[in-house]
């Protein structure tokens, strides 16, 4: 059964359309790559998938539970899905080890032992354990970041969405927030990732999806979307990003 | 030239500058120390402040009527029982202020500390007389008044800002309606309408306290106010924050107390101690309702037609104690803000 389903989900801002019939499938352990120019609803599409952004028509079933307004529903599809975002948005009034065991005390109901061992542990996977006590604003860019996929992994996610997790990176620390999505990858979490890092695509993805004014207009495997992709907007925009 | 001051003397402008206040403070000193300490009586003698006066400041009068200034008119032999309270409450807020020990269980400290003042203020039992609310009176009353005020409007204004931002219509359409009408009207007003107007309302035989209903009427006023305050605060959290709560699986009242509000806590201090200051001197408006804290007692003081004369060093009596609550407040304000920025780097 797949993880996330999207069945020609449609969704407006105002009059303004920015997803238009979209489908697609994610079946468990599948890592797919969503790229595209901005303002295609690349990001708009994975915020349907934990509720930030609610959509208006067609389906959207995340974890076999059909996302409506319902709240009870919005919630538990939550607690399934982890978010990473561009801005990483860690909680600038807690440390490192607060802010990783802030939800699974609250939400989860784990003691605050249990979410502290857990809390070590996925800063150990994000190599990072020795910051914990560190308020966010004490690291670099780089830090938070892999602060952030380590506070969504003590929430034991079935599937991570990254949003652009690098866009607002200094370049040299974009590597080190990639190796650690590799090395998820590598694990077989399930994941969604918004992304222009080419070469990132081309390693772990399984699909590639490129979409243009809120539509999938190419869904390839890395090999076949790189080597040979056959839409034009597709072959357009892959010229623009990879002379560079 | 110690290195802390050369910067004042640097550069011709500087210097001039720093001469010229010198000279404007040593001028100042020079025609108010005379009065305020050097002729001034000390003592409670009415023939020698005749005497000096116009040449010195007559102490005097704060040495004689300080029971009434501090405790209004409580009855004059039970006067231990406002000391106590009055000592209580200030070392509790003392107690309670501190960083390290903050917890909810500081906001049940408070209440029962209140209870407690109040109690003993009231007394009829364990063979305490019993003193009618309408006799509590001086620094007692306003200290009871503004830690009252204070501790109930904070909770309410939170849930106030809270529901301004919220995405219910009904909730956001009252809440705003509320504080622009508080905001609307004077506190002299509210003062009013809660000392005569609301009995009218009340079916006849049920007439709550006169201080209650104007303790009532300051909390409101004031969370109207601190409302708005913590709302500037919640609007500065980014909408990332609670994105990130959201999709974490927080619900709305953990996002919120998780979360936002102590961001926006930390971003409001100044305006909300200012807002505290700010309640702390209104209470002096409860005189126009009968009621007398300090300001009000001090009138009560000066209407011996004596000491009467000698008001202005009753006012600075006056002034010398609210000022001391207020810097008190204003720079455990600077402090915290410190420690928060701290936190933050």
């Amino acid at each position: 059964m797949s993880v996330i389903e999207f069945d020609q989900v449609s969704k407006w801002f105002g009059n303004f359309q920015v997803l238009n019939r979209v489908s697609l499938r994610v079946e468990p352990g599948e890592r797919i790559v969503v790229c595209g120019p901005s303002g295609s609803g690349k990001s708009t599409m994975i915020r349907c998938v934990n509720a930030l952004e609610p959509y208006q028509e067609g389906r959207l079933t995340v974890a076999g539970v059909h996302l409506t307004d319902d709240l009870k529903a919005i919630n538990q599809v939550r607690q399934q899905v982890g978010m990473v975002f561009q801005s990483f948005n860690l909680f600038p009034h807690l440390t490192v080890m607060e802010n990783l065991t802030l939800a699974p005390v609250h939400v989860l109901g784990l003691s605050a032992e249990e979410a502290k061992e857990r809390a070590i542990q996925q800063l150990t996977r994000v190599r990072i354990a020795e910051q914990a006590e560190k308020y966010p604003g004490q690291l670099s860019g780089g830090q938070q970041q892999r602060v952030a996929i380590a506070r969504t992994l003590c929430m034991t996610p079935k599937v991570l969405l990254f949003d652009e997790p690098t866009s607002a990176l200094d370049p040299e620390m974009v590597k080190e927030v990639l190796d650690v999505m590799v090395e998820l990858a590598r694990q077989g979490t399930t994941m969604i990732c918004v992304t222009h890092e080419m070469g990132f695509a081309r390693e772990v993805a399984d699909r590639v999806v490129f979409m243009d004014a809120g539509s999938i207009v190419e869904e390839a495997p890395p090999e076949a979307f790189f080597g040979a992709p056959k839409h034009p907007r597709a072959i357009d925009f892959l010229s623009k990003i990879l002379s560079h | 030239m110690p290195i802390w001051l050369a910067p004042y003397f640097k550069g011709r402008f500087n210097a001039m500058t720093s001469l010229a206040l010198l000279l404007l403070l040593g001028a100042l000193l020079w025609e108010t120390l005379p009065w305020l300490v050097g002729n001034a009586v000390w003592t409670n003698d009415l023939d020698a402040c005749r005497a000096a006066r116009g040449e010195g400041a007559c102490w005097g009068l704060v040495g004689e009527k300080w029971r009434l200034i501090l405790f209004g008119r409580y009855p004059f032999e039970e006067l231990w029982r406002p000391t106590l309270a009055c000592l209580t409450m200030v070392s509790a807020c003392i107690v309670l202020s501190r960083r390290e020990w903050w917890s909810t269980r500081v906001i049940g400290g408070a209440v029962l500390v209140v209870v407690f003042a109040v109690l003993l203020m009231l007394g009829g039992f364990a063979g305490l007389s019993e003193v009618p609310t309408e006799r509590f009176g001086g620094l007692a009353l306003t200290l009871l008044l503004a830690i009252v005020g204070n501790l109930l409007s904070l909770p309410l204004a939170v849930l106030l800002a809270l529901g301004r931002c919220s995405d219910l219509p009904f909730i956001r359409t009252v809440c705003s309606g509320f504080v622009e009408l508080v905001r609307g009207v004077p506190l002299v007003t509210v003062l009013f309408m809660a000392s005569f107007m609301f009995p009218l309302f009340l079916p006849s035989g049920m007439n709550p306290d006169v201080l209650l209903r104007v303790a009532v009427g300051l909390t409101l006023f004031s969370a109207a106010y601190q409302a708005e305050v913590i709302r500037g605060g919640i609007n500065s959290v980014s909408r990332g924050q609670i994105e990130a709560a959201q999709s974490l699986g927080m619900g709305y009242w953990q996002t919120q107390t998780k979360v936002v509000l102590p961001q926006a806590f930390r971003v409001v201090v100044p305006p909300l101690v200012n807002s505290f200051i700010a309640l702390f001197k209104d209470t002096s408006l409860v005189t126009i309702v009968s009621l007398f804290e300090l300001f009000g007692s001090l009138k009560l003081a000066l209407a011996d037609p004596q000491w009467r004369p000698f008001y202005v060093e009753g006012f600075l009596f006056v002034a010398l104690v609210y000022w001391v609550f207020c810097s008190a407040m204003s720079r455990y304000a600077t402090g915290l803000e410190k420690d928060f920025a701290q936190a933050r780097r």
